[in-house]
C-alpha cells in the first residue's frame, strides 16, 4: 500500500523517460525546478535566469542516458547546470565587443571603506550591499569563465573543492589550481583598481 | 602606502557572499518567473526533440578513455623519441641520403669500405 502511494524516485523516471515516457520527465521538471534556477541565478546575470533554466533542463533531458545512478540526480543535474552557465559566459565573452570600463569612485571609496573597517556594525546595510554586487560584477566580468566560476563556488559559496570538482567535471587538484589563480587574478585586480585612485 | 584587497578579509568576503548569495535569494520571491506557461514551453520543446538512445554509440563509449588515455599516450611518444635518438637515427638518415643521392655508388663502393 505504502510503495503504491509513494512517488517514484528518480532514477525510476529517468528509466521512463528513457522507455519512451517523455512526459514523465515533467515530474522531474517539477520537482528540480527550483534547483535549477538557484543555479542559474546564481551564475548568470537575472535578465538570463528563464532562458538558461530552460537550457538547462534540456541539456539534462538529452544527458539522460548518461545519467549512471550512481550518485544522486541532484548532484548530477547541479553539474549539469553548473557546467551549462559556464559555458553561457564562454558565449558571452566571445562576443563581447567593448572592454570593461574602470571601477567608479564610489566603488572605490566602498572598497576602501570596507578594508579599513571603520564602520560601525551596521554600515550603510543596503547601500553596501548594492555596492558591493556591482564591485563583484565588475571584478567578474575581468575573469575567464573558469575562473569566474569557480570563484562563485568555491569563494562565494564556500563550497569544497571536491564538491566544485563535482559540479565542474574537474579533477579536485585542478579545482585547486584554478581556485588559488583565480583568487590572486581577482585580488590583483581589486588592488590595480585602487592603486588607480591612490 | 599602496593600498591592498585582501579576498580574506572578514568585512569584504560577508559582503561579497551577502552579493552573491542575495542573487538567488531573489528566486524565492520570483516564482512567477518560472510559472506553469515556463514549464510548458520547456515540455513542448522537449517532445520535439529526437528520442532518447538508452544505449550510447561505441565510439561514445570510448570517449572518457581518450583523455584518461592521453598522458600514457604522450609519455609513451617521448620514450619513443628518446629511444630513436640514442639508437643513432641521424645517422641512419645520412646513410639514406648518401644512398638516395648516388644509388650506384653507394651500394658497391661502401660496403667494400672505399
Amino acid at each position: 500500500m505504502q510503495t503504491e502511494s509513494s512517488p517514484p524516485s528518480d532514477e525510476e523516471i529517468v528509466r521512463q523517460v528513457l522507455d519512451g515516457n517523455v512526459n514523465a520527465f515533467e515530474i522531474l521538471l517539477n520537482r528540480y525546478k527550483p534547483l535549477v534556477f538557484g543555479v542559474a541565478r546564481r551564475h548568470v546575470p537575472i535578465s538570463e535566469t528563464e532562458e538558461m533554466a530552460q537550457e538547462i533542463v534540456i541539456r539534462a533531458y538529452q544527458s539522460l542516458p548518461n545519467f549512471k545512478g550512481r550518485g544522486s540526480f541532484k548532484k548530477w543535474l547541479s553539474a549539469i547546470a553548473t557546467r551549462a552557465c559556464c559555458d553561457f559566459w564562454r558565449k558571452r565573452y566571445r562576443s563581447r565587443e567593448n572592454p570593461m570600463s574602470s571601477l567608479s569612485d564610489d566603488h572605490r571609496e566602498w572598497l576602501e571603506r570596507v578594508l579599513a573597517d571603520q564602520s560601525g556594525a551596521s554600515f550603510e546595510e543596503q547601500t553596501g550591499r548594492q555596492e558591493a554586487r556591482e564591485v563583484l560584477d565588475w571584478a567578474m566580468g575581468h575573469l575567464s569563465p573558469e575562473e569566474r566560476i569557480i570563484i562563485e563556488l568555491v569563494y562565494l559559496e564556500g563550497r569544497t573543492g571536491r564538491e566544485a570538482a563535482e559540479m565542474t567535471g574537474w579533477s579536485v587538484a585542478n579545482v585547486k589550481i584554478r581556485s588559488y589563480r583565480a583568487r590572486k587574478k581577482l585580488q590583483k585586480l581589486l588592488t590595480t583598481a585602487m592603486e588607480a585612485e591612490a | 602606502m599602496k593600498p591592498t584587497v585582501n579576498l580574506n578579509h572578514p568585512r569584504l568576503k560577508n559582503a561579497f557572499r551577502q552579493a552573491h548569495a542575495d542573487k538567488a535569494a531573489v528566486d524565492e520571491s520570483g516564482g512567477e518567473l518560472a510559472g506553469p506557461r515556463w514549464e510548458i514551453s520547456v515540455m513542448r520543446q522537449i517532445r520535439v526533440l529526437d528520442p532518447l538512445k538508452s544505449k550510447p554509440a561505441f565510439f561514445e563509449l570510448l570517449e572518457p578513455m581518450v583523455w584518461r588515455l592521453a598522458p600514457v599516450t604522450a609519455a609513451l611518444i617521448i620514450a619513443l623519441a628518446t629511444m630513436l635518438f640514442q639508437m643513432n637515427f641521424s645517422a641512419d638518415v645520412e646513410m639514406t641520403a648518401l644512398a638516395m643521392n648516388d644509388p650506384v655508388a653507394f651500394s658497391i663502393i661502401e660496403p667494400l669500405g672505399n
